[in-house]
C-alpha cells in the first residue's frame, strides 16, 4: 500500500509538470485540443493526489507500523477519529493534506468554470497546478510520509497522538484553517490570470467574490476553533496568545478581509485595482508564509515543527511568488490605473478604505513582532522575542478604531454622504454608545479601554439594529409584509449586506467577549480531601479525588463543589491524566473543567498530584464574558453563509 | 503483487482520460475574446442597475437625503446610459 500511495505521488509529480507544458504549448499556439488535455492532466494530478491521500488514510488506520509516518503519529490505543486526524498531525501528512484541499478545489474550479472566462483559465489551471507543482515537489523530495520505518524490522506499536492533540476542537482546527489557507490560492490563481491577461475589470472580481469569501469563512472558523482548543485544552485560561502560529494564521486573515471590503469597490466603482490585486498576493504570500512558520520550526512556538532544509525550499517559494507578482503589477500598471476618484472623504468608498489601511498596518504590526526574534538575531546575535503586551499596546487601539469603522462605514453613502444624511443616520447610535459608557461608568468600570470598547460596541449594534429596523419598516409600508416576511424578503434579497452586518454584530459580541480579558481573577491552591479555597464570591471544596484506568491513559478526577452563598450550584470534574503510564514516555497531561455562562466562565485546572500523600494543585478562574467570544464566532458564520449563498437566476 | 497491478490501473485510467480529446471529432470551442467582452459589459450594466437599485432602497429607507439620492441616482443613470451604447456598439460589429 505504501509503494502504491508513494508512486501516486510521483505520477502525479510527472503529471503537474507535463500541464505546464501542454498549457503553454496551448498559450503559444492556440490549439483548442491541448487546452481541453490541459485541463484534464491537472483534473488527473487532482485525482492522483486524492487517492494518495485517501491511501495514507487507509494506512493510518490499519495501524500500518512498517510506514514511518504511522508509527509516529498514531499507536493501537489512539482512538478511530484522531487515527484519521493523525493525517494532519505530522509535517508529511499535513503537507499532502494541504495539497488534498487545492486539488480539490483546483478540480471544483475547473468544473465551474467549464464554459467560463475562456481567456483567463489557462493561466488559472496553470498557477493552481504551478502550485500543486510545488507542494509535490516537497512530498516526493523532501517530507513523504511513505517512507517506511528505518529499521530493519516492523515495531509492534506506534508512538501515538500526542495528548494535547487528542481534543474534537484540535482535530477539526488544522483542516478549517488549511481550507481557508489553500482556499485563497483561487483568488490568486484569477488575479495571476487576469494580471497576465491585461483584463483587471470587473469581471474578475465577480468571478473570484464567492471563493475570497469561503475561504475566508474557514480561516475564520480555523482561527476561532484554535482559540476554543486554547481555552478548553491548554489550562491557562486564555484563547489568543499572540503565539507565532496564531499570528501566521492571523495575517493572511487581516489582508483577507481587507480585501474582502475593498473588492466591493472595485466592482461597484472599477477603483482601487492595484491595491486589491497587492492585496490578494500579500494574502496568498502570507497564507504560504504561515505554512513556512508552522512547519518550518524558523520561529520557535508550540506548534512548529523541526528546522531543516524544508524551511528554505518554503521561504525560496514564497520569494519566487513575490517576485512574479511584483513583476506582473508593475509591468500592468497602466491597465491596473483607476480612471475614477474618490469625491469625499465622508463617503462609503472612503470608509472602506481607511479600514483597509487599518487592517494592512495591523497586519505589518504583527508581521513585524513575529519576525522580531528573526530579525534581533540576525542584526544583533541574540533572539528577542516580542510578547503579549507589545501585540495588545497595537492591536487594541487599532481594534477599536475598526470597530468604529464597523459601525460609521455601513451608514456612509457612496460618493458623498450629505450633512443631513450625517445627522440621520447617526444621532441615535451615537446617543446609545455615549449612554452604554455612562451606565458601564456608573457600574464601576474605570479603566478606558474597557469603557471605550463597551461605548463602542454598543455604537455599532445601535447602527446596525438602525440598519435592519429601517429596512424592515420600509418593506412593511412599500409591500404590505409582516415583520417576520419583510426581515427575510429583505436579508435574501440583499444577502450580501445583510449577511455583512450579522458578520459585523459577531465582531461586536467577540469584542464584548474581549473585555472580560480585563476583569479575569485567579486563586491556585494545594489541597486535600475536603480542603476549600474562595473567589470572587464563590467557595471551591475539594469533596474527592478518583482514580481512573482508560484504555490510553490513567486519570485523577477531582470532585470540586462550587458554591454561592452556601448553596452548591455546580460540580466541577478536572483531571489530572498520565498518558502512556508505566513506559519511558510517560506524559502528564491536565484535563480542564468549566462552568460556562454568559456572565463569566468557572474554569478550573488540575495541574498536579502527590497521590499518595494526598495532596493536590488545583487552579481555579473566574473568566469573565467569554462566552461572548463563542456567540460572535456563531454569528460571523452564520452572516459569512448568508452573503455566499447563491442568488436565485431570476433574482 | 496488489500494489503493482493497482499502480498499472490508475496509469491506464488515467491516460485514457487525459489523451481522449485528442481523439475526439468534435472539440468544444472557447467562447472568444469579443464574447468575453460582451459579457464584461453586461456585468457592468448589472451592476450599475443593481446599485439603481440600492440607492432607491436606501432613500426608502431614509439612509440617503432626497438630495444624495437624486445625484447618486444620475450619475449612475448617466453611466448606464454609455454602458448601453458600448453594448449596441459591440453588437452592431
Amino acid at each position: 500500500m505504501a509503494i502504491y500511495g508513494a508512486t501516486l505521488l510521483n505520477l502525479a509529480l510527472g503529471l503537474a509538470v507535463l500541464t505546464q507544458i501542454v498549457l503553454f504549448i496551448h498559450i503559444r499556439w492556440r490549439d483548442e485540443r491541448l487546452f481541453h488535455v490541459g485541463q484534464r492532466m491537472a483534473l488527473g494530478v487532482s485525482m492522483l493526489v486524492t487517492l494518495a491521500a485517501a491511501t495514507l488514510t487507509v494506512l493510518l488506520v490499519k495501524s500500518a507500523f512498517e510506514v514511518d509516518y504511522v508509527a509516529h503519529f498514531t499507536s493501537k490505543e489512539t482512538p478511530l477519529l484522531y487515527k484519521f486526524a493523525a493525517l494532519w498531525a505530522g509535517q508529511a501528512g499535513s503537507l499532502l493534506f494541504w495539497l488534498l484541499v487545492l486539488s480539490i478545489y483546483s478540480a471544483v474550479v475547473i468544473f465551474q468554470n467549464q464554459r467560463k472566462r475562456s481567456d483567463l483559465m489557462p493561466y488559472v489551471i496553470a498557477v493552481l497546478t504551478g502550485v500543486q507543482l510545488f507542494f509535490l515537489f516537497m512530498v516526493n523530495f523532501s517530507t513523504n510520509p511513505f517512507i517506511p520505518v528505518n529499521a530493519d524490522f516492523i515495531p509492534s506499536d506506534g508512538l501515538g497522538l500526542n495528548p494535547l492533540l487528542q481534543n474534537f476542537a484540535m482535530a477539526l482546527h488544522p483542516p478549517t484553517l488549511y481550507l481557508g489557507y489553500v482556499g485563497f490560492t483561487v483568488p490568486f490563481a484569477f488575479a495571476i490570470a487576469a494580471l497576465v491577461v491585461r483584463r483587471v475589470d470587473a469581471a474578475w472580481v465577480r468571478g473570484i467574490r464567492r471563493w475570497t469569501l469561503f475561504a475566508w469563512l474557514w480561516q475564520s472558523i480555523g482561527i476561532i476553533l484554535g482559540g476554543w482548543w486554547a481555552y478548553n485544552e491548554l489550562g491557562w485560561g486564555g484563547y489568543w496568545a499572540w503565539d507565532p502560529v496564531e499570528n501566521a494564521s492571523f495575517m493572511p486573515w487581516l489582508t483577507g478581509t481587507a480585501f474582502v471590503h475593498s473588492i466591493i469597490i472595485q466592482e461597484k466603482k472599477e477603483m482601487l485595482k492595484t491595491w486589491n490585486m497587492i492585496l490578494i498576493i500579500s494574502t496568498f504570500v502570507l497564507c504560504i508564509f504561515g505554512t513556512y512558520i508552522t512547519r518550518s520550526g524558523a520561529v520557535s512556538s508550540v506548534h512548529a515543527f523541526t528546522a531543516d532544509k524544508f524551511g528554505q525550499l518554503f521561504l525560496a517559494f514564497v520569494l519566487v511568488i513575490i517576485a512574479i507578482s511584483a513583476y506582473l503589477v508593475i509591468s500592468r500598471r497602466q491597465v491596473l490605473k483607476s480612471t475614477k476618484r474618490m469625491e469625499s472623504m465622508l463617503s462609503r468608498e472612503s470608509g472602506f478604505l481607511f479600514n483597509n489601511v487599518i487592517f494592512v498596518s495591523l497586519c505589518f504590526a504583527v508581521l513585524w513582532g513575529t519576525l522580531f526574534p528573526l530579525i534581533s538575531l540576525k542584526l544583533m546575535g541574540r533572539e528577542i522575542s516580542v510578547s503579549i503586551p507589545f501585540y495588545n499596546q497595537i492591536a487594541i487601539p487599532i481594534g477599536l478604531l475598526l470597530l468604529t469603522l464597523a459601525g460609521v462605514g455601513p451608514l456612509l453613502a457612496w460618493r458623498r454622504t450629505s450633512k443631513e444624511s450625517l445627522i440621520r443616520n447617526f444621532s441615535i447610535p451615537l446617543v446609545i454608545g455615549l449612554g452604554a459608557i455612562a451606565v458601564f461608568f456608573v457600574m464601576g468600570i474605570k479603566s478606558i479601554y474597557p469603557l471605550m470598547t463597551l461605548g463602542l460596541s454598543f455604537f455599532v449594534l445601535g447602527t446596525i439594529s438602525m440598519e435592519f429596523y429601517r429596512g424592515i419598516r420600509s418593506r412593511t409600508k412599500r409591500f404590505k409584509e409582516n415583520l417576520f416576511t419583510a426581515l427575510v424578503a429583505m436579508t435574501s434579497r440583499n444577502r450580501s449586506r445583510y449577511g455583512g452586518y450579522i458578520v459585523h454584530l459577531g465582531i461586536v459580541f467577540m469584542f464584548i467577549g474581549f473585555v472580560g480579558k480585563a476583569f479575569d481573577s485567579e486563586v491556585e491552591a494545594t489541597m486535600s480531601r475536603g480542603d476549600h479555597t474562595e473567589l470572587a464570591g464563590f467557595k471551591f471544596t475539594l469533596q474527592e479525588v478518583e482514580e481512573k484506568v482508560r484504555p490510553n491513559h490513567n486519570a485523577l478526577v477531582a470532585e470540586l463543589n462550587v458554591e454561592k452563598d452556601n448553596k452548591i450550584v455546580d460540580t466541577l470534574n478536572p483531571e489530572f491524566r498520565i498518558y502512556f503510564p508505566r513506559t519511558n514516555r510517560e506524559q502528564q497531561h491536565s484535563e480542564l473543567d468549566l462552568q460556562t455562562g454568559i456572565m463569566a466562565d468557572i474554569y478550573s485546572v488540575f495541574s498536579g498530584a502527590d497521590h499518595t500523600r494526598g495532596l493536590y494543585a488545583i487552579k481555579i478562574m473566574i473568566n469573565p464574558l467569554v462566552w461572548w467570544v463563542w456567540l460572535g464566532g456563531y454569528f460571523l458564520v452564520a452572516g459569512t453563509i448568508i452573503a455566499i449563498w447563491p442568488r436565485k437566476k431570476k433574482e | 503483487m496488489f500494489a503493482e497491478i493497482m499502480i498499472l490501473l490508475t496509469f491506464a485510467v488515467l491516460v485514457i482520460f487525459i489523451v481522449q480529446p485528442l481523439f475526439a471529432t468534435h472539440v468544444a470551442i472557447h467562447s472568444d475574446t469579443e464574447d468575453d467582452e460582451m459579457q464584461t459589459l453586461q456585468l457592468r450594466k448589472e451592476i450599475i442597475f443593481r446599485q439603481i437599485k440600492e440607492a432607491e432602497m436606501e432613500h426608502d429607507m431614509g439612509n440617503l437625503s432626497d438630495e444624495d439620492y437624486k445625484r447618486t441616482r444620475l450619475m449612475l443613470k448617466e453611466e448606464a446610459s454609455l454602458i448601453i451604447d458600448d453594448i449596441e456598439q459591440q453588437g452592431k460589429s
